[in-house]
């Protein structure tokens, strides 16, 4: 029974969230109605970062369009590339070699954690602690080490990803450094669990706020952390099966509290298992280290057996009028935010015909409304936090 | 006891009326100068914290902090100020021009004001008044309608918001925070500040409050970083949820007397803690004891000045202990929700301190030698 | 009893948190003796990747103005001014500018140059007071980049890539300390002396 409380009215505040505030994530901008300090009603506008890549794309070889599509998300570019790629692909019929896929994984995985990093840090900082996500950032900043060093550029833009392939091999004594990387990466991940887990305050903000139910989680068609987070088993890269993922020792993060709490732990522990991924891939890639695969080819002569296909970083490498073949495709990959898919449709012309970006972000947003009525103003910054959104993915 | 201690005021006065000035115009001479002493003392303390909270800051983070602006960066502080001098004072045209200016002044003057019942020393305070302590709460009590007034008069959502949380905030932590003070005034049967400590200062660091007011300690500290509106408890200023609270409209001199007034507020807080609970400005030893190991007599002038200095030296220590456990707390925890921190300081605190208060009280009862009877 | 046992869970609620916070402060506080990660820039300069993709280079006798790197280009960005000279029987080139202001380093010009007269360089310090200064042309682009390794007022930093196995802090690192990873040569004389090995084992055997 709820308690007898005393009736008060008053009059209802219109608070305007952004597009320019703090913890708006970009230019999310939340038409809030306040009742105090509880949220009535919210109203998510966007639109602020709109940049029409998908017309974009339709005017644009696939050569042409990689080097943008890392602005969908900027938070973890590597996967717009991949899943751009890989809808090319699709639709042409194009085979990846074994040693260009498990580069993809070793780098798709670093971007994951690049993004988790990139979100643990601003999530803090909305909670109002900020020294975490200065920790968030060093680490961070060895994996854009780890990316100059393969793609030439650290964060976005790094048009790593060909039709068929990636662009360049890794650089000598990536691998090991990569594998550095992870054994200072784990106890890392560790002192912040030490920080923050357990935290009284940080637990009283975030368990049981935002709760989802299964049910919703899947009708509203949330994907990636906000669906595990809400107990669905249910991560591309088991479902699907592609690229090599098959080939690595590793679990899907599953946590049925369906709260704030929940995703944190999702994404916690998401970073540690990548991290695994990354250790296995560099340690079983095929050919070995770039410089040991180049012994044996300089060895072995131009007919040597390392110089054949599965060891090959491409294919073939795509022509600058690489025409898209007719026909329609849908390819997802799991990215760090969910479900990243593209629906192609082509019309034997070296441009799509038709692009469309299904971003997860955009659509885990949807349900922030839905989750922050009722709920305090210090909530929905915590709720708006958890869901990992990127303005560059939402309004493309 | 070391009673007399140096009186430079007296002296002052005398050495000026043997300059042939009659005793009332060497009176009044005397009085601005340990004001303006302590107004000048308090401004440099909190150029020193903000510096301390930059440089702590960046060593938890791995940065390096300040480090251009003069050696390792001191000169940060007064470039901020001459930078929040210089700047245009912005007056929103729908503000409340009344409110808006009143309202950072409310918040900084008492704050300057609750430093006249600060001792440093035996005389070393410019006022000691009987009711010390309790000029000290309610004194600090009228902080906040200075921020409600601010965020009221800027007309701006987010003021409103903060304003009303500082209020909400103030009110509901001001109470734990008198009775957490006032089991230590029931030790020390008395309300002067003097004597608080003096009462502590009979064993060295063993008679500390302390160690009889453990839970009494514990409540204060937290009351103290609520009243002070830092984090965990910045709700008012929330940066990621209100922009700024109150302080969203203000730049200028109007915005460095909320800046000056917060790290002041928390520097005096500070200072309380260490004379309610650590013993003041006593050593960790009786300054007795050490004046009989050197075999000088108490009267001995140079032991009175080293004993002053001693004395301004520790208060200045075990404030800043505070003050650097302030700002490792602002750097680690997050912030609390409003609803939380209103449980906390209602439900949880209060009782506490209410239970505390019993307890001393009982105690005091029981073994008046310890308690103070 | 209820009240008691309520007035317990209290107690160890607190006592919880208090250890949890004090947990986060410690790991805060340790943090405080640590070196600082951070990066002086003006004084200390990270040296980009071999592969990093600053400002282009061109090469104006190279080019056979094919046009492929505005093709290939997302925003067609080079301006490639030509003539078609009758006598060689060859396109001659007038021109060649890139907008830098513009131009987002992809380096697929690069990529697809069928004479490699385009290349990346490691100049990425490109500001300047006016937009229009940004349009580069071929006598701009031809100018060699500064590096980092070779000005007299820059600490360079190796990035975390190209650091010694092990090595983290790229602060004070032993001069001519190599990257991870071994040379391909020294890979194969190894494999070379592996195999000449396993022949000499081999020969007795056959032998026998």
């Amino acid at each position: 029974m709820p308690m007898p409380m005393i009736e008060t009215r008053a009059d209802r505040m219109l608070l305007n969230f952004g597009p320019h505030h703090p913890s708006m994530h970009g230019v999310l901008r939340l038409l809030v109605t306040l009742d105090g300090e509880n949220i009535v009603d919210c109203e998510p506008v966007i639109g602020y970062l709109h940049r029409g890549m998908e017309k974009i794309a339709e005017n644009r070889t696939v050569v042409q369009y990689l080097p943008y599509v890392s602005r969908w998300d900027y938070g973890a570019g590597m996967f717009n590339e991949a899943i751009t790629v890989n809808a090319v692909e699709k639709l042409a019929g194009v085979s990846v070699p074994k040693r260009a896929s498990y580069l993809r994984v070793i780098l798709l995985e670093l971007t994951r954690i690049t993004n988790h990093l990139l979100w643990f840090g601003p999530f803090l900082a909305d909670l109002g602690a900020q020294t975490p996500f200065l920790y968030a950032m060093r680490e961070r900043e060895w994996i854009l080490d780890l990316f100059e060093a393969v793609t030439g550029m650290r964060l976005i833009n790094n048009n790593y990803f060909r039709v068929g392939g990636v662009a360049v091999d890794l650089p000598y004594g990536w691998t090991e450094k990569c594998l550095d990387f992870c054994e200072y990466f784990l106890p890392k991940v560790d002192e912040y669990e030490r920080l923050v887990t357990n935290n009284p305050i940080f637990r009283k903000r975030l368990e049981g706020v935002g709760v989802i139910s299964k049910q919703d989680a899947i009708n509203w068609g949330l994907s990636g952390p906000m669906l595990r987070g809400a107990g669905v088993n249910w991560d591309l890269r088991k479902v699907d099966h592609y690229e090599c993922y098959d080939d690595f020792d590793w679990e899907v993060a599953v946590f049925p509290e369906g709260d704030c709490l929940a995703r944190y732990r999702v994404r916690m522990k998401e970073m540690r298992e990548s991290c695994k991924i990354v250790q296995q891939a560099v340690q079983s890639l095929p050919g070995g280290p770039f410089e040991n695969l180049e012994a044996k080819r300089m060895m072995e002569g131009p007919k040597s057996e390392w110089n054949k296909g599965d060891y090959q970083f491409i294919s073939k490498k795509p022509s600058a009028n690489f025409k898209i073949p007719k026909g329609e495709a849908y390819v997802r990959v799991e990215s760090a935010k969910g479900e990243l898919g593209i629906y192609i449709v082509g019309d034997d012309n070296v441009c799509p015909w038709r692009w469309k970006i299904r971003p997860p972000g955009f659509v885990n947003l949807q349900v922030l409304p839905q989750l922050i009525r009722g709920m305090k103003v210090a909530d929905m910054i915590a709720i708006l936090g958890s869901i990992d959104i990127i303005m560059g993915e939402v309004d493309r | 006891m070391i009673n007399t201690g140096i009186d430079l005021q007296l002296g002052f006065e005398t050495a000026l009326q043997n300059l042939g000035l009659g005793a009332g115009t060497a009176h009044a001479l005397w009085m601005p100068l340990p004001m303006l002493l302590l107004i000048l003392a308090a401004t440099l303390g909190v150029m020193v914290m903000t510096w301390l909270e930059r440089k702590i800051s960046a060593a938890a983070q791995q940065r390096i902090g300040p480090n251009m602006a003069g050696p390792q960066g001191v000169l940060i502080p007064i470039a901020d100020g001459l930078k929040l001098l210089t700047k245009e004072d912005v007056l929103p045209i729908l503000a409340d021009p009344i409110l808006f200016t009143l309202g950072p002044v409310l918040v900084f003057l008492p704050v300057f004001l609750c430093y006249l019942v600060v001792p440093f020393g035996q005389n070393l305070l410019i006022s000691n008044i009987a009711i010390g302590v309790f000029f000290l709460i309610a004194t600090s009590s009228v902080q906040p309608i200075g921020l409600l007034m601010a965020g009221y008069g800027s007309n701006n959502k987010y003021s409103l918001l903060g304003g009303l949380r500082a209020a909400a905030q103030s009110i509901s932590y001001e109470l734990p925070l008198a009775l957490s003070v006032l089991a230590v005034v029931l030790m020390s049967n008395g309300l002067d500040t003097v004597g608080i400590v003096e009462q502590q200062s009979s064993l060295g660091i063993l008679s500390w409050n302390v160690w009889r007011q453990p839970l009494g300690f514990v409540i204060f500290l937290i009351s103290a970083l609520a009243e002070t509106e830092r984090i965990p408890f910045d709700l008012p200023e929330a940066e990621e949820e209100l922009v700024a609270g109150y302080q969203t409209e203000y730049s200028g001199m109007k915005f460095a007397l909320f800046y000056l007034g917060s790290y002041a507020n928390l520097l005096l807080a500070s200072l309380i803690a260490a004379v309610l609970y650590l013993g003041g400005w006593s050593f960790v030893v009786p300054v007795e004891v050490i004046a009989d190991a050197l075999g000088l007599a108490l009267d001995n002038p140079f032991l009175q000045i080293g004993a002053a200095a001693l004395g301004i030296v520790m208060t200045m220590v075990k404030a800043f202990i505070f003050v650097f456990l302030a700002i490792l707390v602002r750097w680690t925890l997050p912030r609390v929700r409003i609803d939380q921190l209103l449980d906390l300081g209602w439900k949880f605190l209060l009782p506490i301190s209410f239970v505390n208060l019993l307890l001393t009280a009982g105690l005091k009862l029981a073994f008046p030698a310890f308690f103070g009877g | 009893m209820t009240f008691l046992k309520r007035v317990s869970e209290y107690v160890s609620d607190a006592v919880n948190a208090a250890k949890y916070i004090g947990q986060g402060m410690g790991v805060v506080f340790d943090h405080m003796g640590r070196r600082p990660v951070s990066v002086q820039y003006p004084f200390e300069k990270l040296i980009p990747s071999e592969r990093f993709r600053g400002r282009i280079h061109f090469e104006f006798d190279k080019c056979i103005a094919c046009e492929i790197c505005v093709r290939v280009c997302p925003i067609d960005l080079p301006v490639v001014d030509w003539t078609y000279n009758s006598e060689m029987k060859k396109k001659e080139l007038y021109s060649y500018s890139i907008d830098f202001g513009v131009c987002i380093f992809c380096a697929n010009c690069v990529e697809f140059c069928p004479t490699n007269c385009l290349s990346v360089t490691e100049d990425y310090e490109l500001a300047a007071y006016d937009r229009h200064d940004l349009n580069y042309h071929q006598a701009a682009m031809g100018r060699l980049p500064s590096k980092v390794t070779e000005d007299p007022m820059v600490t360079p930093l190796r990035e975390f890539a190209y650091l010694p196995k092990g090595v983290i802090d790229p602060h004070e690192l032993p001069a001519g300390s190599q990257r991870a990873g071994r040379r391909p040569e020294e890979i194969l004389a190894e494999m070379r002396a592996a195999k000449a090995a396993k022949e000499k084992e081999a020969k007795p055997t056959a032998a026998e």
